[in-house]
């Protein structure tokens, strides 16, 4: 489903990706962890570019992403979830999730309306639909953003960070949620601290060091026992807790 | 175009221009002096001191500044006193920018967090100590480009002097193209001169806004 | 010079309260009169002695309510057109054409770091030398649009660069077109929130509009209403030049 061959990206001087090879399966959950600096948010970025790449290829479903051809096409096939949410807070949570489908899908108001409303039930939120963003926790407003993405009919779904910004006791609503987009059979690239989630939902774990996949695997494998001694050192700092 | 009539006058429109600059050189001195003072007279907990601060600052903001020019032109005689027009122009614009100026610093001081003189208390700082240290430096940086922006204003506004017959710049100007009959390119000339005045000062302060909201 | 000096306050009031109407009643705020008090004669003025009559704006007040209507309605029209222009010069500030950003930057610069004023006077005795030739409002109120609309230009520009990156991720990302993503997130959203330095620039709109309806109907009017102040005032034979 999704492929990365090679792919590199600097930021000015900064070589943020150095030569990632990455493959995704249908229906596949992949978890991306590492320390900050690892460039595993700008590989996130780059499959539905919103971060372009230098050298190497992406394919998303058949599409060469990296040849900025139809990206139309990819963005309404691979849905973004944000660390800031990035609701729209001039427009109800309703919305937010029809702008979308509306807009670039062309479809005419009653369908993507009720089609919203059966995810906001989804994720829990139907009683907000006409609630604005500020007025929303900030656990309500990550589900609405992803009830947002998943109105496009997207083969994929991209998490950056989802749960970094929200409260200790909001976190567990939104994982929630994503746990049953992977039981639905969803395929997930995710990029987050939540070991635990990780463990239980990935299919795969890898682990991202200084822009390269150092090592992935089974999260049986990654988290009992890893061969790479970053990857040691980095989960042996994470799990402390 | 003929350049020509610039080049010829330009006695005359840098005489006005002189006259431009020292009217705003003074307006922005005095006029800063006294914002100074009634900002710190405003933030005294005393009602009455702080209520006829609040009142003079609202009647010289609230009304224009053509207004204020007039009443101390015309009015003043009337009350008895020779009023030439540097020094109408003068006053006007001191009372007109003390109002204004005296709001930025009030605005500049409120911006300091009250956290920061509780800090400074508990420091064992004395009131002077806390004010010089903590408080007017971060006023001034908050304080300045508004400030700077205020300043450039005050310079366009001498332009309103030549209502009065004031010998600045425009009026000058106006002299000139009586005599020669060339308006625009006189205008063009007046223009420059208070664009090289007027367009550093903005890049100055849009640069100083950047830098003091970056470290935010 | 004097002369002009002493009669403008004269006129300036006349005016604000008849804008047009060329009534010279005898119902002016002020008057000379040998009756009643007499103020001491000012010798730097040339001489014009002046006893207010206070009663008077209330005597006129159709007259002063008729010019508030015109300053209302040239500051209306100006502001309109102001926001119109700022809007283009906005987004042509934004546009990646660099001869477009280029003439939108030195609109703005130019236009904000001279004095109305001056702007004003370029508007209404400058362009009659290339064959342009408005009356004193339709000047004042194209000079003042043009001012404004860079001032409100900066002010929709700053508006728009406000709007947090994020917002743009998660509209490109859900697909929509950059034409889209703006009309649709962050416009609405710079709306909001340039409201109030908008409030502000129109009230400076209203101030400005008086300045410019004084200033440019006195001299618009040079001639005939300051020689008919004049008459009024000093019936002698003799006249100085007026040369505003």
């Amino acid at each position: 489903m999704i492929i990365l061959k090679n792919v590199h990206k600097r930021f000015g001087n900064l070589h943020v990706l150095r030569g990632v090879d990455l493959n995704v399966r249908a229906g596949e959950v992949v978890v991306i962890i590492g320390p900050s600096g690892s460039g595993k948010s700008t590989l996130l970025r780059t499959v539905n570019h919103l971060e372009p790449i230098e050298k190497g290829e992406i394919w998303v479903d058949g599409i060469p992403v990296h040849q900025q051809k139809d990206l139309r096409t990819v963005r309404s096939k691979v849905g973004m979830v944000f660390q800031q949410f990035n609701l729209f807070p001039h427009l109800t949570a309703l919305q937010n999730v029809t702008l979308a489908p509306t807009l670039v899908l062309n479809r005419t108001k009653e369908e993507p309306a009720s089609k919203a409303m059966a995810l906001l039930k989804k994720v829990g939120l139907e009683q907000k639909a006409q609630a604005y963003p500020p007025q929303l926790s900030g656990g309500q407003q990550q589900r609405v953003a992803i009830a947002r993405a998943l109105a496009m009919d997207p083969k994929i779904m991209l998490f950056d960070e989802a749960t970094s910004a929200l409260d200790p006791e909001l976190v567990g609503e939104v994982l929630g949620v994503m746990r049953q987009l992977a039981a639905d059979g969803m395929t997930m690239m995710v990029v987050t601290h939540e070991m635990g989630f990780a463990r239980d939902v990935a299919d795969r774990v890898v682990f991202m060091d200084d822009g390269v996949v150092m090592e992935e695997g089974k999260p049986e494998q990654i988290f009992a026992n890893p061969q790479n001694p970053r990857t040691k050192q980095f989960l042996s700092r994470v799990l402390e807790k | 175009m003929n350049w020509h009539v610039v080049v010829e006058s330009k006695g005359v429109l840098l005489g006005g221009f002189l006259v431009t600059l020292q009217l705003s050189f003074w307006a922005i001195l005095l006029g800063t002096s006294l914002g100074l003072v009634v900002a710190l007279i405003r933030t005294t907990h005393v009602p009455v001191l702080s209520q006829a601060a609040r009142v003079y600052i609202d009647i010289f903001r609230g009304s224009p500044l053509l207004m204020q020019l007039f009443f101390v032109y015309f009015g003043l005689p009337y009350l008895g006193f020779e009023v030439e027009k540097w020094l109408a122009a003068t006053l006007a614009l001191t009372l007109y920018s003390g109002a204004y100026i005296a709001e930025i610093i009030r605005a500049g001081m409120e911006a300091v967090p009250k956290g920061h003189r509780e800090a400074a208390a508990s420091l064992g700082l004395s009131f002077y100590e806390m004010m010089r240290y903590v408080v007017i430096p971060q006023t001034i940086t908050v304080a300045l480009p508004p400030l700077i922006g205020f300043y450039i204003g005050l310079v366009k506004d001498t332009s309103l002097a030549t209502i009065i017959g004031y010998r600045e710049l425009i009026r000058e100007s106006q002299g000139i193209i009586d005599r020669t009959a060339r308006p625009l390119e006189v205008y063009a000339a007046v223009a420059a001169l208070y664009f090289i005045i007027c367009y550093p000062l903005s890049v100055w302060s849009t640069r100083l806004e950047r830098r003091s909201t970056a470290h935010l | 010079m004097v002369w002009q000096g002493a009669h403008l306050p004269a006129a300036a009031s006349v005016l604000v309260g008849r804008a047009g109407n060329r009534r010279g009643t005898g119902a002016e705020p002020w008057s000379l009169s040998p009756s009643g008090t007499t103020p001491p004669r000012t010798p730097t003025d040339g001489g014009i002695t002046m006893v207010f009559d206070w009663g008077a704006p209330f005597r006129n007040y159709d007259l002063l309510l008729a010019g508030l209507g015109v300053t209302l309605r040239v500051s209306a029209i100006a502001f309109v057109c102001a926001f119109a222009i700022g809007l283009v010069v906005a987004l042509a500030r934004r546009s990646r054409f660099w001869w477009l950003r280029t003439v939108a930057t030195v609109y703005v610069e130019v236009l904000r770091n001279t004095p109305v004023l001056l702007q004003i006077f370029v508007v209404f005795f400058g362009l009659p030398s290339v064959g342009i030739r408005w009356d004193a409002i339709t000047s004042g109120t194209i000079a003042l649009a043009l001012n404004t609309g860079a001032y409100l230009a900066e002010i929709i520009r700053a508006g728009i660069q406000s709007i947090s990156k994020g917002q743009i991720e998660a509209a490109t990302s859900l697909g929509l077109s950059p034409s889209q993503v703006f009309q649709r997130v962050v416009f609405p959203q710079a709306l909001r929130n340039i409201y109030p330095p908008v409030v502000n620039q129109v009230i400076m709109v209203e101030v400005f509009t008086a300045v410019t309806l004084i200033y440019v109907a006195l001299t618009a009017t040079s001639s005939s209403l300051l020689h008919l102040l004049g008459r009024r005032l000093f019936p002698t034979p003799e006249r100085p030049e007026v040369g505003l």
